[in-house]
């Protein structure tokens, strides 16, 4: 696909601020590559957007209090947008791109699948998103290898120095999340385990990931293991580990659990459940009924029979349904 | 063994709480025939404590079976038994322990509707007088009620004890409805959830929706008990954080906006202006300003540095530097071992020596000592990994205590920000916990020396 060929969705509310160079750059630089962006500075225009085209790739900001629009003064930000677009999932690759972002956002928009995020106060930030433009341009999730969902089978876990959980009390998380076996490990031998042993789903924590290459290499290598198995990490939510977190972020786990909240263990087991349930497709997320009916209201279901003509198969059964 | 020796026998272990020995023999007691209700009653209590206690932390089981037909049992007992003999005391103790059995076994999807039947249970057998006064009122058993729903909230050996309080909570005020009568038992049952609320955060929780549903808690024991000072306090500390959170965020987003523009704008002119021109190396030194300004504030809210600013390097390139940027000879730095290669980020450690130099030569100054040729001596030793700074400029008052505490400071009080050794050990502790900045044992005569540990770090 060449970059002519990618539609790019660039929500921030200071689009038209003259003022905010990065993000008048980053459409600059994303333009210069030949992607064709659409700017918009409301989150509502965002959303009307989802309806009128489909777009590969949605960079979006968390912040978006500097423009009045319905959804920000009810209070929303970027990270609802965020949801909304992956709840009626169409295959968009969503990428943050924000200064604002903090714990809860992260915890948030991570748990929802998004492509990526790159914070705009980073050294290079603009390099950064167009490189991970590039990578959402070329993916392609049509070939994934899907799995069997699992209710039974062995876990793999590493403590990687999580100060809350021993083992037992993980192997105790691990069994209420089902009929699993837990299998203790380090991150040095997480990744081979992996490719050695048949895991139903993979745990790894640490209350703060170092931002050592060495380690991050580790859990992008355990990671990189996706679909077979899912894998859940679980980290100290702090805006003081954004350097960490943001990486753990951009190497897609399944769930990313804050340690720090109150309901770490059940949340511990609940993700690592839905790690091994996974049954393949999309995750299916709660969408809000307003925008699932205006889906439906757009849809020319007429149009759509002829077509593709009317299912038989459901005609038939329909028509049985109906026989006295 | 007969009634009296295992009645003994079973009460000597029971309140000496040597419950797993006293299980079997108040079981044996249960099943003898000549018992009167009462007896087998208080037995039946007996029972349940200790099956609870004996199996707590275990799950559903046989336990779980046995202690909820001791409980119908006792129930059935209850109504046979003459309400004068009954003690208020012992039925309430028996709702707490079911109340705590709920707690332990159900999913957390039932604890709310089981904890709602074993309260009407407990209320509608509760014996009644000829004068139709009941013997235990619902007031009391809520009191009860508020008590567990406390000790679950502070029961921190179960990992999820937050949610389960939070359950039981939730299905009581439930359960209380509007009634007038039960207005203490809302404002206390509120309180309690408002404080999980605050500090037991969902983590699918938002920090604004966290305030949000505290506040909402609170507001509700307000209307219950407007005076209720509590609520009040809580409330209004909760409100104020909630804005004053709102207003940081703010703060913080306009703040690194405006950085990332500033950073956008370095860049663009650096590409602007020719290579090695005056302008260029001014865009250069603004740069570094700009860099150094984003390390500090990372400094003071104790972020973890960037994952790219992790270099391999070899700590002279940091340390011969500073001692040029000074003027010091080259005499002030000493090497041991062979020269290599450390896995560091560089600026944190330059900021941590930075501010052992400047400490330095303020020690001078104070102690009216003329900085000498050679005003200090770092030792890098390559097999330690340790970087050790030593001076001469009267040293370290031991009155001071620990001198790395912030607003620890030895210097007058004009120039007494305190923070330098502060910032010093943060700027290793936050690249690794295994970093350290120690004062060096024992420490020189009429000097002062600190010593920097950079070991190599294991994976995890």
């Amino acid at each position: 696909m060449t970059p002519q060929e990618v539609s790019v969705l660039f929500m921030d509310d200071e689009i038209h601020d003259t003022q905010a160079t990065i993000v008048r750059d980053a459409v600059a630089a994303l333009r210069q590559q030949g992607y064709d962006v659409t700017a918009v500075e409301k989150m509502s225009d965002a959303m009307d957007e989802f309806y009128r085209k489909f777009y590969k790739v949605f960079i979006l900001d968390i912040d978006m209090s500097h423009v009045d629009d319905v959804l920000s003064q009810a209070g929303e930000r970027g990270t609802r947008v965020a949801e909304d677009y992956r709840a009626l999932d169409n295959g968009t690759a969503v990428i943050m791109f924000s200064a604002m972002g903090l714990v809860d956002d992260w915890v948030r928009v991570v748990n929802r699948h998004i492509f990526g995020y790159v914070h705009k106060g980073d050294e290079r930030a603009i390099d950064r998103l167009v490189d991970l433009v590039a990578t959402a341009a070329a993916s392609d999730t049509r070939g994934l290898d899907l799995p069997t969902p699992r209710r039974s089978g062995q876990v793999l876990v590493c403590n990687a120095g999580a100060s809350r959980f021993d083992e037992p009390a993980l192997a105790q998380q691990v069994q209420a999340a089902g009929d699993f076996t837990p299998v203790f490990c380090t991150l040095g031998e997480m990744a081979e385990r992996l490719t050695q042993d048949d895991f139903a789903a993979a745990l790894l924590l640490a209350d703060r990931f170092e931002t050592r290459p060495a380690v991050l290499a580790k859990v992008d290598a355990v990671c990189a293991h996706q679909a077979t198995p899912n894998v859940v990490i679980g980290c100290q939510g702090s805006d003081q580990a954004r350097a960490s977190i943001l990486h753990l972020i951009n190497a897609r786990p399944f769930r990313l659990v804050n340690l720090l909240a109150g309901d770490a263990a059940t949340a511990l087991s609940e993700a690592v459940r839905d790690a091994a349930y996974w049954y393949g497709g999309n995750e299916c997320f709660r969408a809000e009924s307003r925008y699932v009916h205006r889906a439906a209201q757009n849809v020319d279901w007429q149009k759509l029979d002829e077509q593709f003509g009317a299912s038989s198969e459901f005609d038939d059964d329909a028509r049985e349904e109906e026989q006295p | 063994m007969d009634e009296a020796t295992l009645f003994k026998e079973s009460n000597k272990l029971f309140i000496t709480c040597q419950y797993e020995q006293a299980l079997p023999l108040l079981r044996q007691y249960d099943q003898l025939e000549e018992l009167t209700n009462l007896k087998r009653l208080r037995n039946k209590r007996n029972i349940a404590d200790c099956l609870l206690d004996v199996h707590r932390g275990r799950g559903e089981g046989d336990w779980a079976v046995e202690f909820r037909n001791n409980l119908q049992q006792y129930w059935q007992l209850l109504e046979q038994v003459n309400p004068t003999e009954i003690s208020p005391q012992p039925l309430l103790a028996f709702f707490a322990v079911t109340l705590e059995f709920h707690l332990e076994v159900e999913s957390l999807e039932q604890i709310g509707d089981k904890a709602r039947a074993t309260y009407r249970e407990f209320a509608r057998r509760s014996p009644k007088l000829e004068s139709g006064i009941l013997k235990v009122r619902d007031a009391e058993f809520l009191d009860v009620v508020v008590a567990e729903i406390e000790r679950e909230r502070r029961n921190f050996a179960r990992p999820d004890h937050a949610r389960r309080a939070a359950r039981l909570a939730e299905a009581m005020l439930e359960e209380l409805g509007d009634a007038e009568r039960f207005r203490p038992h809302r404002t206390a049952i509120n309180n309690l959830l408002a404080d999980l609320a605050y500090f037991f955060p969902l983590s699918s929780e938002a920090e604004n929706e966290r305030y949000k549903r505290v506040s909402g808690y609170l507001e509700q024991a307000l209307q219950a008990s407007p005076h209720d000072d509590f609520a009040k306090i809580f409330k209004s500390h909760v409100d104020r954080l909630a804005a004053t959170t709102l207003q940081i965020k703010r703060f913080g987003h306009d703040t690194k906006n405006r950085l990332a523009n500033v950073r956008q704008l370095l860049e663009r002119l650096e590409r602007q202006v020719a290579a090695g021109s005056e302008l260029h190396q001014t865009v250069l030194a603004v740069r570094r300003e700009v860099r150094g300004l984003s390390l500090l504030g990372r400094l003071v809210t104790s972020e973890q540095p960037p994952v790219e600013d992790l270099q391999e390097i070899d700590p002279i390139e940091l340390v011969w530097p500073l001692l040029q940027e000074r003027g010091w000879p080259a005499s002030c730095l000493q090497r041991v071992g062979t020269p290599g290669p450390w896995e560091l980020y560089p600026d944190y450690v330059r900021i941590a020596l930075e501010n052992l130099l400047r400490n330095t030569v303020e020690a001078y100054g104070r102690h009216h000592i003329e900085l000498p040729p050679e005003p200090c001596r770092i030792t890098i030793d390559y097999e330690a990994r340790t970087l050790a700074v030593r001076d001469w400029a009267g040293g370290v008052d031991p009155e001071l205590g620990d001198v790395f505490a912030p607003y620890v400071s030895s210097k007058g009080v004009r120039d007494n920000t305190g923070l330098g050794l502060t910032q010093a050990r943060e700027a290793l502790e936050v690249q690794s916990p295994k970093f350290r900045l120690e004062l060096a044992e024992p420490q020189p005569q009429g000097g002062a020396e600190f010593c920097i540990h950079i070991p190599i770090l294991p994976l995890p």
